[in-house]
């Protein structure tokens, strides 16, 4: 095993040996730029046989049933799937707010990107990672095949969170939409700290494509359940906005019921527009999201 | 009429209100922290600010709920009345009891202190325009507070009111009270005691007529307490005592007691004692050789009241009476005289006494304390301590009633009718009360003749005949001169089987004890609280420039100056105990001050005054002023706690 594999904070051996078999599942069968390992709207001519359809002027010969010619004596015509590449594209928030957190937001969002990237690879579809704070960063790809992985985790190691970078999840998803035009799977992981709300930013990842997005929303165990006390004047790491806060038992309830209703928001507006939506605290191990739940939810096989 | 009042100085705590202002605009200092986002927090306190109720008074409500707390406290501090409902411009005198008996606990507090919480209960019920007086009794009224409607003042004389352990004197205290209400058109007395007024059915008049409110103090009715001690010489031992105890029961039950004798820390004596309830156990201590010492009597267990559950004796060593027996030589009278070192006698003729009281400066300088006129007296009446053997003086030219011991009518003579002698009188009663007869019995005492006294006024029998009375105590008061006591024996002791007697001597050695006082008797040695301590030096009066000091049993040293006719009085025995007196610095005497009171051992507090005919019911409608401070005190404190749970929910931006 390399020793860059062995030196990653990322991914390891076992991990990765864990995953190899596993692929991405897009319900959503679209078409990618070059025949590909993933099945196609569009008849081809791959092995994997589709579909039978009667004989029209013009149609190629070679794929004539000859059997069933002898047996009905009508001319059908052998139709076989054709397989695509998928595209795949990671989408990780960088901004200062997901640097806190133990464990750490940012490390937890780059494992997934790591991890579901590695699959990618793996399975020859196209990868493509960005971060995005204030704006879009591309990070990796578009690449594909098991050898791009060192790049990937070099890319993903290498990256970090700004210092009071601010979250702009629109800006963010205005520059995805705009540079990517092809279909395929979007993986978007963020924490949503976003004062200007997430549903205009989500909404240009739907406009138009047929693509199937995946959320993963993930939040530290202190900001699911914050253990501080006495009168606090707590600070956004991103914008300096200051809340001052006395910390009782009733608040830390509002504060809880705020956030599910928040969770709650995300989900409606993901499931009410054909997008998965994750929730997921950092402290949920790794390699359980990504071989128990993701599998569950059917993103893997 | 219901009022309203505050206390005198509450604005002074007004200017706390801006005080808190300034304090509430220094914020409080928060501790800041970096966090990964403040949204969902300033979601959250926003979602809180909406859902909040009062939302306009919202940034005020912490400042408005101290401003309450603190405007309650400010409330509650100024002590607010709402007040009963009476007539105005009443003047009343509160008396307080602060006998000895008001020192029993009731569940923990002396009833002193209960009955000036009842006293201070009436002050607060004060209407503008009462007039009240706090007047405190024991033995003797004292004037607290006069007539004012200061309520400071009043509240200050019935904290000063101390517990004292003198015996109950209510006449003089309600005479006291009536005439501080002299001018008073709408006046009132209430009495806060638990009682031992005495018969009151002789009062004057004027004091019937006095309104009177009476508040019992006290539930406890078990006591046994010593109610007399006192010692006399013993007859079969020479230079010791007998010392006489008796021990009251007030409990309903009876009580068994251990009554015991010491001298300083060494038991001495112990009897175990059954008292029947209500009764009274005497006992006697025979033949201990005590002289020159202070003896304390101890009772266990003493009941409520602890004022009475130990006497002092004090048994000095005597010094001889100067006794000057006028008259015809009387064999047995002056054996009986030879035979008392106490006593030391000298016989004159009648003629050589007359001669004597002829020349003025002699007979004043004659050391006699005691005369015994035998048979024979001149007209006038002795001007020193006398007894008059088969003989008076003619005491129609001055003579003052002896008040104390005289009662109206029954022992006032009446002009004797029939023949001025009695032949062989049989004696029928003594009065066992007076000191000149005390430890005696007459029954076996036959006389084969007496005269009447006749019309004396103040005369007080103390022996009587069926027919006259066979001997009398009166008080000779002459303006200008000490009181001087005079016993009259009505018969001839020699025409009697008296010298035949125990009583005999007895009678006599009473009689110069009641009358030479300071010497023989041991009377000296034990006093009963509020009794003035006197003290005679040696030494002439212009020749004692000594100074004296006197150590009460509270351990405060008491400078004492002689009077002008020598002796050294310390008037203010308010507490039993041992009081000691030093000469120059040097201990010279103890005094022996003990309770002794049968009145103050009775501690069951009595339900009802009775004047004259007229019943005076406990004043339950006196008016009660209900404090409203513990609920303004509440309500601040409610006031705290909300702000508390506010301010633990409240968070701003």
């Amino acid at each position: 095993m390399s020793p860059r594999l062995e030196s990653s904070t990322l991914l390891d051996k076992e991990f990765i040996a864990k995953i190899e078999q596993l692929e991405l599942v897009s319900r959503k069968i679209a078409s990618g730029q070059i025949r590909g390992e993933r099945r196609s709207k569009r008849r081809g001519q791959s092995n994997e046989f589709a579909d039978y359809r009667p004989y029209s002027t013009g149609d190629d010969l070679r794929f004539l049933d000859w059997n069933i010619y002898g047996r009905l004596e009508r001319l059908f015509l052998r139709l076989y799937e054709e397989e695509e590449d998928l595209n795949l594209n990671i989408l990780i928030d960088s901004s200062s707010s997901m640097g806190f957190g133990e464990p750490n937001k940012f490390l937890y969002a780059r494992k997934i990107a790591a991890a579901l990237a590695y699959i990618g690879l793996v399975n020859q579809d196209r990868v493509r990672v960005s971060s995005f704070n204030e704006q879009l960063e591309p990070l990796f790809g578009p690449a594909r095949g098991r050898r791009q992985l060192w790049k990937l985790l070099d890319s993903l190691e290498t990256v970090d969170t700004g210092k009071e970078t601010g979250t702009n999840l629109f800006k963010g998803c205005k520059d995805f939409a705009v540079t990517q035009r092809l279909t395929g799977i979007v993986i978007f992981v963020s924490d949503f700290f976003d004062r200007r709300g997430f549903e205009e930013a989500l909404k240009f990842l739907l406009a138009g494509r047929n693509l199937e997005i995946y959320v993963f929303h993930v939040l530290a165990p202190e900001e699911i359940d914050p253990k501080y006390v006495g009168d606090l004047r707590l600070v956004d790491c991103e914008d300096g906005i200051e809340a001052d806060v006395s910390i009782s038992r009733p608040l830390l309830k509002a504060y809880k019921r705020n956030l599910n209703s928040f969770r709650a928001e995300i989900q409606e507006y993901c499931t009410g527009r054909g997008m998965h939506y994750s929730f997921t605290s950092t402290e949920v191990p790794f390699d359980k999201l990504i071989l128990g739940y993701l599998r569950r939810r059917g993103l893997l096989r | 009429m219901s009022g309203f009042t505050f206390g005198q100085f509450a604005w002074l705590l007004l200017p706390l209100i801006p005080a808190l202002i300034a304090l509430y605009f220094l914020k409080l200092k928060r501790q800041p922290r970096v966090v990964s986002s403040t949204f969902l927090w300033a979601r959250t306190l926003e979602d809180l600010h909406v859902n909040a109720p009062f939302q306009k008074m919202r940034k005020s409500l912490l400042l408005l709920l101290q401003l309450l707390v603190l405007g309650f406290l400010i409330f509650a501090c100024s002590k607010p009345l709402v007040e009963g409902t009476g007539q105005t411009g009443i003047s009343r005198v509160i008396l307080i009891d602060r006998s000895a008996s008001m020192g029993v606990l009731e569940n923990g507090e002396s009833r002193l202190s209960l009955a000036q919480t009842k006293a201070l209960d009436l002050i607060n019920a004060l209407e503008p325009g009462d007039l009240t007086a706090v007047v405190t009794f024991s033995n003797r009224p004292v004037t607290m507070q006069s007539m004012t409607s200061d309520r400071g003042r009043l509240e200050r004389a019935i904290r000063r009111i101390e517990l004292t352990d003198l015996p109950t004197e209510f006449p003089t205290a309600l005479q006291t009270a009536a005439s501080l209400l002299a001018a008073a058109e709408n006046g009132e007395v209430v009495v806060i005691s638990d009682g031992a007024f005495g018969d009151l059915t002789n009062l004057g008049s004027e004091l019937e007529l006095v309104k009177l409110r009476y508040i019992p103090i006290g539930e406890e009715t078990s006591n046994q307490g010593i109610i007399e001690l006192d010692a006399a010489t013993s007859f079969s031992q020479e230079k010791a005592y007998e010392i006489f105890a008796s021990v009251y029961n007030s409990a309903e039950e009876k009580k068994s007691v251990t009554l015991s004798l010491y001298d300083g820390e060494d038991l001495v004596d112990a009897t175990q004692l059954e008292i029947e309830p209500g009764k009274i156990a005497p006992h006697v201590f025979d033949g201990a050789k005590f002289a020159g010492q202070t003896l304390k009597l101890q009772i266990e267990p003493g009941g409520a009241l602890k004022a009475d559950d130990e006497a002092w004796i004090h048994l000095a060593l005597p010094k001889p009476l100067e006794v000057l027996v006028v008259g015809a030589p009387n064999h047995f009278l002056d054996l009986v005289l030879r035979a008392n070192p106490q006593l030391r006698a000298r016989r004159i003729t009648i003629e050589a006494f007359e001669t004597l009281l002829k020349d003025d400066s002699k007979f004043q300088e004659d050391p006699a304390q005691v005369i015994i006129f035998d048979r024979q007296c001149p007209k006038s009446p002795s001007l020193r301590p006398a007894i008059y053997i088969d003989c008076h003086p003619d005491y129609s030219l001055k003579v003052a009633a002896e008040s104390e011991e005289k009662k109206e009518g029954a022992d006032t003579p009446v002009e004797a009718t029939g023949p001025s002698k009695i032949e062989a009188p049989s004696i029928v009663d003594w009065d066992a009360t007076h000191p000149v007869n005390r430890y005696n019995n007459y029954a076996d005492l036959l006389i084969s003749e007496s005269r009447r006294p006749g019309k004396i006024p103040g005369y007080h029998s103390i022996i009587e005949s069926a027919e006259d009375s066979l001997a009398g105590v009166v008080t000779y008061l002459v303006p200008g001169s000490p009181a001087a006591s005079h016993v009259i024996l009505n018969f001839n002791v020699l025409n009697t089987n008296w010298a035949w007697l125990p009583s005999f001597p007895k009678f006599f050695y009473s009689a110069s004890a009641f009358l030479g006082e300071a010497a023989l008797s041991t009377e000296m040695g034990r006093f009963r609280c509020g009794q003035a301590l006197t003290y005679y030096p040696p030494k002439k009066a212009e020749e004692n420039q000594s100074s004296y000091t006197l150590k009460t049993p509270q351990g405060s040293d008491v400078p004492l100056k002689p009077e002008k006719s020598g002796e050294v009085i310390f008037p203010d025995t308010y507490h039993r105990g041992l009081y000691r007196l030093e000469e120059d610095g040097e201990f010279v005497h103890q005094f022996a001050v003990s309770l002794l009171s049968r009145k103050e051992a009775d501690i069951a507090a009595a339900k009802e005054v009775r004047i004259g005919v007229d019943r005076i019911a406990t004043a339950d409608e006196i008016p009660q002023s209900k404090e409203l401070w513990p609920w303004a005190a509440a309500l601040a404190l409610a006031f705290v706690l909300t702000e508390w749970w506010v301010y633990n929910r409240r968070m701003t931006l």
